[in-house]
């Protein structure tokens, strides 16, 4: 394994979370280090149907319609499959294998917390966020968990900006 | 038997608005006091007056670059804070008045003003930690008030039951020889933390207790958590005050988790807290969570009936469901001890 070993992505159904994963793919294959995908389902999340709460905070978590776990590892499989066809095959060892090598984890807890345990349990060599762009003046002062995640985590963290 | 109950907590001035559709919601604090009177507790109530929190006896929990973060986005007019929790324009002021709710019990308790107080007030507290709010929480209202009376050389004693369990409250006091704190939650859950070999940091050995609970457990459950782990624990530790983070949502109708408490449940828990306290006026229980609000009204209503020793059971007890082992698991985790700090992966320390 290379001395980069893992790389922990945080993912939700968010374009962020999409580009972050992008990111992680090109730099799993790079250098040739495993991607390790974290869901961190939260209080509403975790109580009531896949969708409802999104409504309630604006935010999405797992996608409309899924029903858990399993849902979250096919949409994930699935942006992985399209994130790598829409890159193509490169040079790097890793790409003549197709996927990079990869998990899925969901755990209980709000996204910074399960980013920060889920780091320090895998020993990863850096965590990947997307920015959420909470926007405006509310976003710089407290608003996103990729700015959490900078001020908690004790390894480093890479933000990946929208477009 | 307690007979006079101070009730901390305005409505009226509650300002932090959450979506429609939102669990954690303005009508809570009205169906808890509704508990009240339902019990038929009236007569036996002292409103307190609202006071708000100061900057200071926040900073004691909260980091004070948090509170200005905090205070400056709400001021902005707010938003998501995480997948769960939001503020807008009125939720700091609302939330320096949960916590200053609870000084406002602590300090009319202390003046001789009552036997015990009951603090309803939103947004919770317990998931909050020193700079990062979650789970509907946003200020450690519990938190703001074992802290302050620690700075007066009290030895306070945390007991949350509310289903879920309090990360934030466990990681303020983990390293902290004047706080003891105890959770029973279900697990696994939300937030994920709260494993029985997360025992307090090298400055607190033994002084975080944790009793997981599955889903589907029973008042019996817990009260043989309180009688076997929780009452010896806290004797042991020979508290001055007992702070409750009451949560009512371990109760079976709860939408937010899956234990099978009734209202006669809670009231068993309280007559156990209360023996918890050295004296009559040493006891405060704050709210926490409770999202339905029947089950809230009764729950409230049944514990402080027990406290008051007044008869109120709106609900038989329950029995018979899983968890018995898992009590005597975290038994044995606090009876045996072992390498302090154990579990603080789960922690946000850095």
């Amino acid at each position: 394994m290379s001395r980069f070993g893992r790389i922990v992505v945080g993912l939700d159904a968010s374009e962020g979370a999409r580009r972050a994963l992008r990111f992680a793919v090109d730099l799993a294959f790079e250098l040739d280090a495993e991607i390790v995908g974290v869901h961190g389902r939260g209080l509403l999340e975790e109580a009531m149907a896949p969708g409802e709460q999104a409504d309630l905070v604006g935010q999405r978590s797992l996608p409309p319609g899924s029903e858990g776990d399993e849902s979250f590892e096919q949409q994930m499989e699935a942006w992985l499959s399209e994130i790598v066809s829409e890159h193509g095959a490169g040079e790097g060892a890793g790409r003549s294998a197709g996927l990079p090598r990869h998990r899925w984890r969901v755990v209980e807890g709000n996204p910074v917390m399960a980013l920060v345990a889920a780091g320090r349990a895998e020993d990863a060599s850096m965590i990947v966020v997307g920015s959420r762009g909470a926007g405006g003046f509310a976003g710089l002062v407290l608003g996103s968990t990729s700015q959490q995640l900078a001020l908690h985590a004790d390894r480093p963290v890479v933000i990946v900006p929208g477009p | 038997m307690a007979s006079m109950l101070l009730v901390a907590g305005d409505p009226t001035l509650d300002r932090h608005e959450t979506p429609a559709g939102h669990p954690e919601r303005p009508s809570r604090v009205g169906a808890a006091l509704a508990g009240i009177d339902a019990a038929g507790l009236k007569e036996a109530v002292v409103r307190l007056e609202p006071r708000r929190a100061t900057l200071e006896e926040l900073a004691r929990v909260h980091a004070p670059g948090y509170l200005e973060a905090l205070r400056a986005f709400c001021d902005a007019g707010g938003g998501n804070l995480d997948p769960d929790t939001v503020a807008g324009p009125g939720s700091w002021d609302t939330a320096i008045l949960a916590a200053g709710a609870v000084l406002a019990g602590i300090d009319a308790l202390d003046a001789g003003a009552g036997d015990a107080a009951f603090v309803a007030a939103r947004p919770p507290g317990h998931h909050a930690s020193a700079d990062l709010a979650m789970g509907f929480c946003l200020l450690n209202n519990v938190a703001v008030g074992a802290a302050a009376l620690a700075e007066r050389g009290e030895r306070v004693v945390i007991v949350d039951w509310d289903v879920h369990h309090g990360n934030g409250t466990q990681e303020i006091f983990w390293d902290d020889p004047r706080v003891l704190y105890v959770s029973t939650h279900q697990s696994p859950w939300y937030p994920g933390t709260g494993r029985r070999t997360e025992r307090g940091g090298k400055g607190a050995p033994g002084l975080t207790i944790n009793i997981p609970v599955p889903a589907g457990a029973t008042g019996d459950v817990l009260c043989h958590a309180f009688d076997t782990l929780i009452l010896p624990a806290a004797a042991r530790f020979d508290p001055t005050w007992v702070l409750v983070s009451a949560g009512f949502d371990a109760h079976r109708e709860d939408p937010l988790a899956g234990l099978a408490l009734t209202a006669g449940d809670f009231g068993d828990l309280a007559a156990r807290v209360q023996q918890l306290a050295p004296r009559p006026g040493r006891l405060a229980l704050v709210l926490e969570g409770g999202y339905d609000l029947g089950a809230l009204e009764r729950s409230v209503g049944a514990a402080l009936a027990a406290i008051l020793g007044h008869h109120y059971r709106p609900e038989s007890a329950s029995a018979g469901g899983p968890g018995m082992d898992a009590v005597e698991a975290a038994r044995r985790a606090h009876e045996e001890g072992g390498d302090p700090g154990h579990g603080v992966d789960q922690r946000m320390s850095r």
